[in-house]
């Protein structure tokens, strides 16, 4: 197996609380990686460490220790404009709380990117029309994000995210804030755009439904890593199940 | 139990609370310090300036009362804008509306009260420091002018207090009609324009329309009288409303639908959040470019006032002394003038109705007789020569203009006019007497030699013995009036340029909290820390500067109208033109950099 790694992390930790304060240790020493293509899920309780994880990851935080890797960059020593243009280049994120900017369309929040990086209008037409295909909101292109549903402001949020072909896109509790209807919806969009564009996903979130579309789940405990679980032929049923159980073992 | 929720509220947005009472202090401050100036009787009665002030002062009152009025609804609309989703909450807990509106009343009292006690504390302060510069300024004398003035304290807190009554009951009755869900997301309100393009040029075209009838009802004073004011204003308040719902709207969007420009880093963005911004903005943004040009016309104005002075006072007297059968005391006065151009002496006797002049006195130096324009200006330097030979060309007048001149003869109409050799002269009876006119290269240095001499002259002389009024007199009655218009210019001037820019940092600062989740949003996408900076620059930029560009336009326009009052009112517009811009541009600095800080820091 000599895949490319979209990510590599090594014993990270992360502190919160500055020196001679009330510290706290979100992350005690993470250590993972994901390979070009993955669907990866990073499973775990509500304050377990997994938005801290995921801001690391993303390069939104900082970590207090560790190495991190995104796409072969050592995204640790990025400061700057230089951060600003590698994450406007490389990473693609879904939040829970949607995160469009209702001032803009939706056409033009998946266009934003594009225009950061000065891709000229001609270009960025057909590629917001294309991604906007895959994820199915080629009628709402011209709506403002106040005028659609949730699950389709999820929706305009992962093509944006995706418009600019970022090494990898990052999702924390993506389906949070949605029904379970546009959740199946929004997750079967994942699914589709890593088996058929080999988009590598990474995924965080504390429900087991949504975790079961990944390939592989990490669980994540008071800020450690613990089982590793590899769907491999299983059926989503079947694998889903086997989260119920390894998640009662693992809570206790 | 709700008090403490509301109390909290309070704690949590302590910043806007910060920035809506420092406002309301600045305005009660300065109404205090107006009023200070204008009612105080003993600054008024005893100084030059004298009774023509105080009209003045109490007309420029009424204007900043309504200025005032003005503002305060604005940051009570900003204060309730604060609370709404806190009672909306409190709502939601089950707190009745008749309690929530008792609450919000006490809230807006509280705040008024509290506002206006500290306003009036630092109006005192104010008053002693600002106020006496700019009476020094003036050249006014102020011996009895004491920065605390208690009747003005009074006008000032009863004032406020009907205004925050008012605006109390305004906020109290507006909450308790509102539907709770509308309360919880009133800043989520969908941005789309659904106005027709068509409408909208209707709208610009009747804006501009409505900007060019309020132009011309200013430029057309002399013949719509007063009824011009509210016609101008009326109209250029429509027309600046229209304009920037509909003008600015189109531009944008036509700016949006160009491509090339618009999809380049941020524009798209920035251009949405103005356009977003705009539909709430219409009413202030038209409010701020009519205050803007009150603001600076008053400077503009009031400066031209000020520069007139000496102008209007030279231009209405030939002579800059004149002085009558000079004594010793009266020498040793006019030697200390300085620049002297010319200095004649002339003799005369009077007789009955008949007035003796010598002849060869008035060959060798004719008295000037001046050419004025409609507002009784001489027009520049042109002068008739009266001489004996001339005298008949305009017998009445010349003669007037020499009665003026001499002392002792109240009867202009039967008095007669004769020239004589000095031979007659010397045969005549009667007392010789002489006066002495003096032309000096700057009365403005010498005004305090003028003023002495003018006082020696009126003791020498019973006032009802000198009829026409020497150039130091025509001076000090200037002084009172346009003096108290100059001063009112200034203090207007910047107390609506205070409060103008302070109604436009209100507004866009409440809405910053908002803006908040946008840049944050933008950061984790990997934009730039310059572009955003950018970004927010540009749009407060466009924020700022259309009402200005257009407060400008206003004012240019607007100043046509005071060619009633001023020689020139373009005359110097440079000077306060930009110190307005400089001190508005400083406003605009200081927006960004909370404005920066709320957004930006995380
Ligand atoms: N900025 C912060 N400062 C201090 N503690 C924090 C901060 N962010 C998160 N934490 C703490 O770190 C732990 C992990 O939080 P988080 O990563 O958000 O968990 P999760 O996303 O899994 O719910 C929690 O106990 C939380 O209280
Ligand atoms: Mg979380």
């Amino acid at each position: 197996m000599n895949a490319k790694k979209v990510v590599e992390i090594n014993e990270v930790t992360k502190t919160y609380g500055k020196k001679n304060q009330k510290q706290y240790q979100a992350l005690k020493g993470v250590s993972f990686e994901v390979e070009s293509g993955e669907f990866v899920g990073i499973m775990g309780a509500s304050g377990s460490g997994k938005t801290t994880l995921l801001n690391i990851l993303s390069t939104l935080d900082k970590p207090t220790s560790g190495s991190v890797k995104i796409n072969g960059n050592d995204v640790t020593e990025l400061k700057g404009n230089q951060l600003a243009d590698f994450r406007s280049s490389e990473i693609g994120f879904i939040f829970q709380d949607f995160n469009l900017l209702e001032s803009l369309t939706a056409r033009e929040n998946i266009a934003l990117p594009l225009s950061l990086q000065n891709v000229s209008p001609k270009e960025i037409a057909p590629k917001v029309e294309s991604i906007a295909k895959t994820l199915g909101i080629e009628s709402i292109l011209d709506s403002y994000p106040t005028e659609v549903s949730g699950g389709q402001k999820q929706r305009i949020a992962a093509a944006r995210a995706l418009v600019h072909n970022p090494s990898v896109l990052f999702g924390d509790e993506p389906t949070g804030a949605l029904d379970s209807q546009s959740a199946t919806e929004l997750l079967d969009t994942m699914r589709k755009l890593n088996e058929q564009q080999q988009v590598s996903i990474l995924l965080v979130t504390h429900d087991p439904y949504s975790a079961s579309y990944a390939k592989r789940i990490l669980f994540i405990k008071d800020g450690q890593i613990g089982t590793e679980l590899t769907r491999g032929d299983k059926s989503q049923q079947d694998f889903y199940q086997e989260i119920l159980v390894e998640l009662g073992t693992f809570q206790d | 139990m709700l008090n403490k929720l509301a109390l909290s509220g309070i704690k949590n947005r302590l910043r806007d609370y910060i920035v809506l009472f420092s406002g309301l202090i600045i305005s009660s401050a300065i109404f205090y310090m107006f009023m200070a100036l204008a009612t105080n009787k003993s600054f008024i009665t005893n100084n030059a300036a004298g009774s023509n002030a105080k009209i003045v002062f109490m007309f420029g009152a009424v204007l900043l009362m309504i200025i005032t009025f003005v503002y305060v609804s604005y940051a009570n609309s900003f204060l309730l804008s604060m609370r709404k989703r806190d009672y909306a909450t409190f709502m939601m807990l089950g707190a009745k509306g008749s309690k929530i509106s008792q609450l919000i009343f006490i809230e807006t009292i509280t705040i008024g009260i509290t506002a206006t006690a500290v306003g009036i504390i630092a109006g005192v302060g104010l008053t002693a420091g600002v106020g006496n510069a700019l009476i020094n300024m003036l050249g006014v004398s102020s011996k009895n002018f004491s920065a605390f003035y208690f009747p003005a304290i009074v006008d000032t807190l009863a004032f406020f207090m009907i205004v925050f009554l008012i605006a109390s009951l305004v906020n109290a009755i507006k909450m308790s009609k509102k539907p709770i869900l509308e309360l919880l997301h009133s800043n989520q309100i969908p941005n789309r324009n659904k106005t027709k393009f068509s409408i909208q040029i209707l709208q610009t075209i009747i804006g501009i329309g409505s900007l060019a009838v309020g132009y011309w009802a200013m430029a057309s004073i002399k013949d719509l009288k007063l009824s011009a004011l509210p016609i101008a204003l009326v109209a250029i308040v429509i027309g600046s409303y229209l304009l920037f719902n509909a003008v600015v709207v189109v531009i944008i969007n036509l700016l949006k639908r160009n491509l090339n420009f618009a999809n380049k880093n941020l524009r798209n963005f920035t251009l949405s959040q103005i356009n977003f911004r705009i539909h709430s903005y219409t009413m202030i943004l038209s409010t701020v470019s009519i205050l803007f040009a009150l603001a600076l016309g008053a400077i503009t104005v009031g400066m031209g006032f000020k520069n007139e002075i000496p102008e209007i006072a030279d231009k209405g007297v030939t002579y800059d002394v004149v002085t009558h059968s000079q004594d010793t005391q009266t020498k040793k006065l006019t030697s200390k003038l300085t620049g002297v151009k010319e200095q004649v002496t002339y003799t005369y006797k009077v007789a009955g109705n008949e007035v003796y002049f010598i002849n060869t006195e008035f060959n060798d130096n004719p008295i000037l007789y001046p050419k004025r324009d409609s507002r009784g200006l001489i027009s520049d330097n042109k002068y008739e020569k009266i001489t004996p030979k001339s005298m008949s060309k305009n017998e009445t007048e010349y003669s007037y203009a020499l009665i003026d001149l001499i002392n002792g003869v109240t009867d202009y109409e039967n008095t007669k006019i004769n020239f004589v050799t000095k031979t007659s002269f010397s045969q005549l009876s009667g007392k010789p007497q002489t006066f002495t006119t003096f032309k000096l290269k700057d009365f403005q240095t010498n005004l305090k030699q003028a003023k002495q001499i003018q006082m020696h002259e009126n003791k020498l002389f019973p006032k009802s013995d000198l009829y026409g009024s020497s150039k130091y007199d025509m001076y000090e009655q200037n002084m009172g009036l346009l003096g108290g218009l100059a001063f009112m210019g200034y203090f207007l001037g910047l107390a609506f340029l205070a409060m103008l820019a302070s109604t436009l940092m209100f507004k866009i600062l409440a809405g910053a909290d908002y803006d908040k989740g946008r840049y944050r949003m933008l950061k984790r996408m990997g934009v730039r820390q310059s572009l955003l900076k950018n970004s927010i620059r540009s749009e407060l930029a466009v924020l700022f500067g259309l009402p200005a560009a257009l407060g400008i336009v206003h004012v240019l326009f607007g100043l046509q109208f005071f060619k009633i009052l001023l020689i020139d009112p373009y005359a110097g517009i440079m000077l306060p033109f930009i110190a307005f811009i400089i001190i508005y541009l400083i406003y605009y600095l200081i927006t960004v950099w909370l404005y920066e800080k709320i957004v930006m820091n995380d």
